[in-house]
């Protein structure tokens, strides 16, 4: 428009290039300097004040840049001879929408449009607003006014897809796919259709309304001509018409698509789906979206008959060995799978034959049993077989082994698939200890022999035999959690820690070191591994879990914060552009890609850990700041005092939630965050298999979101409720408190009583219970530090209420303090005393004690601070009248010398933990991997590891093996373990200190009245 | 087992295994209109790539009839480098810094028949920083 006469929002464009170049170089203060000089020139410009208004807000200066623009604005609608085009306005835009004012950005072409309403640049500016704001009626009728001005092909898309859009992501009911089709309809008539995109929409609206056949017309008529690539039209052909219910035509398209691409894994199940006249394939698709579609091939038992059966099957057996006889020596695996395939389904209809399955399984081993995707590929068949089968299987694989090939890498294929096999179908769960001890010696020994296999290859390549590293670790955890020597477990970090020396980019290695190190205790050691792993963008959301739940309960707070900060902002950014990508899709007319997107959107949105960091973030905040309450009061107003967060605990029930996290790569004994086998006695075999159950972690992170979103306005309620006590005992006839306080606490103690399963008062005898030594502390069972929580925010409500049965006077106060004191004490004198003090053992429970310190101690603390400064109303000048009541006095003072004495535990331990020689914490851990005896125990691979890199070939290895050998040192690895587990103590030690301090300034202070 | 098919949004979460893998940039939404090849370590060294590049190639020469297909790839990425060398790509130019600002790139080319004299893949004598690369 204006600039294409040299004018940019009516300036001429030599003057205004020069601010743009400054900006595009980020030099703001000169771009600046620039745009006042020339807002003096032209002050009402609309356009120069918006892009002063964009060089402020890239300078930071939100609150200014908004008022700019609201200025422009202001002209904009007030003056009709301002120029009023789309760069002015697009430029506005960028700026209200990094201020998070979208709404003010669509008003302005909302008023521009109507002033000019055929400008087509302006309404396309209009679209793109009601896109980010995912006005997905308003974004139809936009298109629509847009197609009824120039008759585009692209903008009746545009409205088709925002059609689209309102059934599947909005409210709009399925009855707007006619509106839809009848738009495009009339369009093919008078114009026909030009890309194949609007093509696919076109039968997409179709197919959803079911109506298969038109689809089918269309698609075989002139306009399937759109469709260059043969099997993308032959694929959306056999899907209409095995949804149509005509498994026989469909059968023949997805034969011809086989024929063109034989190794199609997909078609060739659409095709014995549609022999088998089976419909699995094509219901509920579009209803479950699981991130993993189950590895089992959803199938029904066929109905026909068996003459039809045997007859349908024969014709595909023998396609099928057409097929192999096609490809040749091609790598095509699907057709030689597609008959192992075959036999099973004889197998599920009853007329199978073990021995015809067993015999297709060798001759997929034979051909392809020396890839490392042997073994995902058959486990699905393995399924039908009884154990004893799959034992007669592995020796038949072994047998047939022998004298396949003579290619070294392919003889180690073979020789790791069998290992694979081995662990898939449960046999090593069976081996006697000393035969799993030899299977993992071997593995290692063969690793090492065929080193000289991966002499040539380029340091980032991945090396012959990685893979033997990971299945002898995986032995060696099973050995630990049998026999529970620790020496194992060593074992297997070293295994580990050897492999990634050889080379250090194998990610498989890290993540299994990383699980191996949380579980021991050296944190910060996981976190070192997990940042080498380069997590970034949307592994963010699929692989955080690896590290985010042990780190929620470390001292590692900067890490943390790091964690939660990089990870919520690649959410909020996604969030925040994602909208942009759908523009951008519409504009490139790739409309399958806008409904993607938007459901993409949502996906991330419902993410169930996305909710979890969101309320985590801010509860490590609290933490970091309970020590000082003022700072506490700073960052509780950032969180609008926790009201937000209690909505959120009201709405999770209702709300849906995705789950994202790629649970695959996690190691086989921790198949899920919430599990840890290695934490419970030996189970076997039937404990190995990897599960997804999700019902149970939905159900998990509801409750945890539910609780803790809660905590917010619960520390701020106390705080408050507690700042009433003293004032009230000094102030007989002053003004009371707001009443609202406690009642409002006194809804959410019972809300929390109810999450941990009783009623409020029965809560309360649970607690006073367990501080007087009634009950024990396993009646709080894996909610400990809910229940401790819940005792310091119920004192803090009894000290404005004085209301339950706690209160008897002054004995229900004392009571009430005496439970929170009681329980912090008891519990950590109980954990202290019995913890293991050896540098090997995992300190399982140590994140419960930090829990403990920094959640219900860190806000009993707070409690107390606000007691404290009531008595100090004005300024911090101690006013000695303050604590009139004496008997509260003693109830606060008793409480800091129990909090001095229960925090002193705590470190004590940790300062002998952190003091111990070095050395003498080295030597313990490698004398784990002493061996004892003969060819049995822990250390036999550790021996071989060192025997291997005293004497190195360096002919055999090439230089950089080599090097990377020679640079192994088992000590430095022992030592880092010593100094991992350290740096975590000493973090615990510096929040424990930090408490230390504050309760000793306020025992003074106490000391002193 | 294998399929050849579109790249979808949801892919993207079941692409951790070849995301964590050193060499594979983590980009974030799958949009643009280029395509990447990735494929996880199970699959390795069946000539999978060679398929899927001779795909690629097929698509750009007779549908829409380009003159040349290119690609990024991390001048450290010497296995790759190697790869397409071999299926018949050469170094076009290096764009600096093109890897998050940190690490180099190697746009490499392969001249379609379309471009009769190959003029498309006359290698550029100085590198290019990645503002000067022309997107549509």
């Amino acid at each position: 428009m204006a600039s294409k006469f040299g004018l940019a929002g009516g300036i001429p464009e030599r003057r205004v290039r020069p601010i743009w170049d400054a900006i595009d170089s980020r030099q703001f203060k000169n771009a600046l300097k620039l745009v006042t000089a020339l807002l003096s020139k032209f002050p009402n410009s609309p356009y120069c004040l918006a892009l002063k208004a964009l060089i402020l807000e890239r300078m930071g200066k939100s609150e200014e840049a908004l008022s700019l623009c609201l200025n422009a604005k202001e002209h904009l609608h007030k003056n009709d001879s301002v120029l009023m085009d789309d760069l002015t306005l697009s430029t506005l835009q960028i700026v209200f929408q990094r201020l998070d004012h979208l709404d003010m950005a669509t008003n302005c072409y909302e008023y521009a449009c109507g002033k000019f309403p055929s400008n087509l640049e302006l309404m396309m500016g209009l679209f793109n607003c009601y896109v980010r704001e995912y006005s997905f009626v308003k974004q139809q009728q936009t298109a629509i006014r847009m197609y009824k001005l120039v008759g585009e092909e692209r903008f009746l898309l545009w409205a088709v897809c925002s059609i689209q859009l309102q059934v599947f992501c909005g409210n709009g009911g399925e009855k707007l796919l006619v509106l839809a089709e009848g738009l495009v309809k009339k369009h093919v008539v008078s114009h026909s259709l030009h890309e194949p995109e609007a093509l696919m929409v076109y039968i997409s609206i179709l197919e959803q309304q079911a109506k298969y056949g038109d689809a089918l017309d269309i698609l075989s008529g002139k306009l399937g001509s759109l469709l260059l690539v043969e099997v993308d039209k032959l694929r959306i052909q056999g899907r209409l018409l095995a949804r149509a219910g005509d498994y026989a035509a469909a059968a023949n398209i997805f034969q011809k698509i086989l024929e063109l691409c034989p190794d199609d894994w997909e078609c060739f199940l659409h095709y014995l789906g549609c022999l088998l006249e089976d419909d699995s394939n094509w219901c509920n698709r579009a209803i479950t979206n699981p991130i993993y579609p189950s590895k089992f091939v959803e199938c029904k038992i066929s109905i026909l008959t068996d003459e039809v059966f045997d007859s349908r099957m024969s014709n595909a057996s023998e396609f099928v060995q057409k097929l192999q006889g096609n490809t040749g020596n091609n790598f095509a695996r699907c057709p030689y799978l597609a008959s192992i395939e075959i036999e099973r389904r004889k197998c599920l209809h009853g007329k199978g034959d073990d021995d015809k399955l067993m015999e297709a399984l060798i001759q997929y081993f034979v051909g392809f049993g020396h890839l490392a995707c042997f073994t995902s590929d058959i486990e699905m068949f393995l399924e039908v077989f009884t154990p004893d089968k799959k034992a007669e299987l592995l020796e038949k694989f072994k047998e047939s082994s022998v004298s396949i090939s003579a290619v070294p890498a392919k003889v180690l294929g073979q020789s790791i698939t069998l290992f694979k096999i081995q662990e898939l179908i449960g046999n090593m769960s069976k081996l006697p200890v000393v035969e799993l001890e030899g299977s993992a010696v071997q593995m290692v020994e063969m690793y090492c022999k065929n080193l000289p296999l991966s002499k040539d290859l380029d340091s980032q390549e991945s090396m012959h035999g990685e893979e033997l590293l990971s299945l002898a670790c995986n032995a060696f955890i099973q050995l630990f959690w049998r026999t529970r020597n620790v020496g194992y477990f060593v074992e297997a970090i070293m295994l580990l820690e050897f492999g990634l020396t050889i080379r250090r980019h194998v990610w498989q290695y890290k993540i299994s070191l990383l699980h191996l190190y949380s579980h021991l205790g050296a944190l910060s050691l996981a976190y070192e591994w997990f940042k080498s792993l380069d997590v970034k963008n949307i592994l963010m959301e699929t692989g955080s879990h690896h590290i985010l739940p042990q780190m929620l309960v470390s001292p590692l707070w900067v890490d943390l914060n790091n964690l939660l900060k990089d990870y919520l902002k690649f959410m909020d950014d996604h969030l925040r552009e994602s909208a942009d990508l759908t523009f951008l899709a519409y504009r490139h007319r790739n409309y399958s890609k806008v409904i993607e997107f938007v459901q993409f959107k949502e996906r991330l949105q419902h993410s169930n850990q996305y909710l979890v960091a969101r309320v985590e973030g801010p509860i490590l905040q609290l933490k970091q700041n309970a020590d000082n309450i003022e700072e506490e009061e700073a960052v509780l107003e950032s969180l609008k005092c926790g009201i937000h967060f209690v909505e959120l605990s009201n709405e999770i029930g209702s709300k849906s939630l995705t789950f994202n996290e790629d649970l695959q790569s996690r190691p086989w004994w921790a198949p899920t965050s919430e599990r840890n086998y290695l934490l419970g006695p030996y189970e076997g075999v039937s404990y190995c298999p990897r599960e997804n159950s999700m019902t149970e972690r939905e159900a998990n992170v509801r409750s945890i979101i539910e609780r803790k979103s809660l905590l917010p306005r619960m520390i701020y309620l106390s705080i408050q409720s507690s700042s009433t006590l003293l004032k009230e005992n000094l102030e007989v006839n002053g003004s009371r408190s707001d009443p609202k306080i406690p009642s409002e606490l006194k809804v959410l103690l019972e809300r929390y009583a109810k999450m941990l399963g009783y009623s409020f008062a029965d809560a309360i005898e649970v607690v006073l219970g367990v501080s007087n030594g009634l009950k024990s502390f396993e009646v709080f069972g894996s909610d400990l530090i809910d229940w401790i929580s819940f005792s310091v925010f119920l004192n803090a409500w009894n000290l404005s209420s004085h209301e339950i049965g706690l209160a008897n006077g002054d004995g229900g106060l004392s009571r009430a303090w005496h439970c929170v004191d009681s329980l912090l004490e008891k519990y950590v004198l109980g954990k202290v005393s019995s913890m293991e003090t050896l540098i090997t053992s995992p300190w399982v429970d140590l994140p419960i004690l930090v829990q403990l310190v920094t959640e219900p101690l860190a806000w009993h603390g707070l409690v107390i601070q606000s007691c404290f400064r009531s008595s100090l109303p004005s300024g911090k000048k101690k006013k000695k009248t303050g604590f009139a009541d004496q008997s509260c006095v003693s109830h606060i003072r008793d409480s800091v010398f129990s909090l001095c004495n229960t925090l002193e535990k705590v470190r004590k331990w940790l300062r002998e933990q952190i003091n111990r020689p070095e050395d003498e914490n080295v030597e313990t851990l490698l004398s784990s991997l002493q061996k004892k005896e003969h060819n049995e125990g822990t250390g036999q691979v550790f021996q071989i590891i060192e025997t291997f890199t005293s004497s190195i070939n360096d002919t055999e290895l090439g230089d950089r093996i080599s090097q990377s050998l020679k640079s192994w040192n088992h000590v430095d690895v022992a030592r880092k373990i010593v100094t991992g587990k350290c740096t975590v103590l000493s973090e615990f030690l510096r929040i424990c200190d930090s408490k230390s301090k504050l309760f000793q300034t306020l025992k003074q202070q106490i000391a002193q009245v | 087992m294998t399929t050849i098919r579109r790249f979808c949004c949801n892919d993207l979460l079941r692409f951790t295994s070849v995301n964590l893998d050193h060499l594979t940039e983590t980009f974030n939404i799958p949009w643009k209109p280029n395509h990447g090849l990735h494929y996880g370590k199970e699959y390795r060294r069946q000539q999978l790539a060679k398929k899927l590049m001779n795909l690629l190639e097929d698509f750009s020469d007779k549908i829409d009839k380009g003159y040349f297909v290119d690609l990024f790839v991390r001048a450290s990425n010497t296995p790759a480098i190697k790869m397409y060398e071999k299926l018949g790509y050469i170094i076009y130019r290096r764009v600096l810094r093109y890897y998050s600002g940190e690490e180099d790139g190697l746009d490499m080319r392969k001249a379609l028949s379309r471009d009769v004299e190959k003029k498309s893949i006359i290698p550029l004598k100085r590198p290019v920083t990645p503002d000067e690369l022309e997107y549509d």
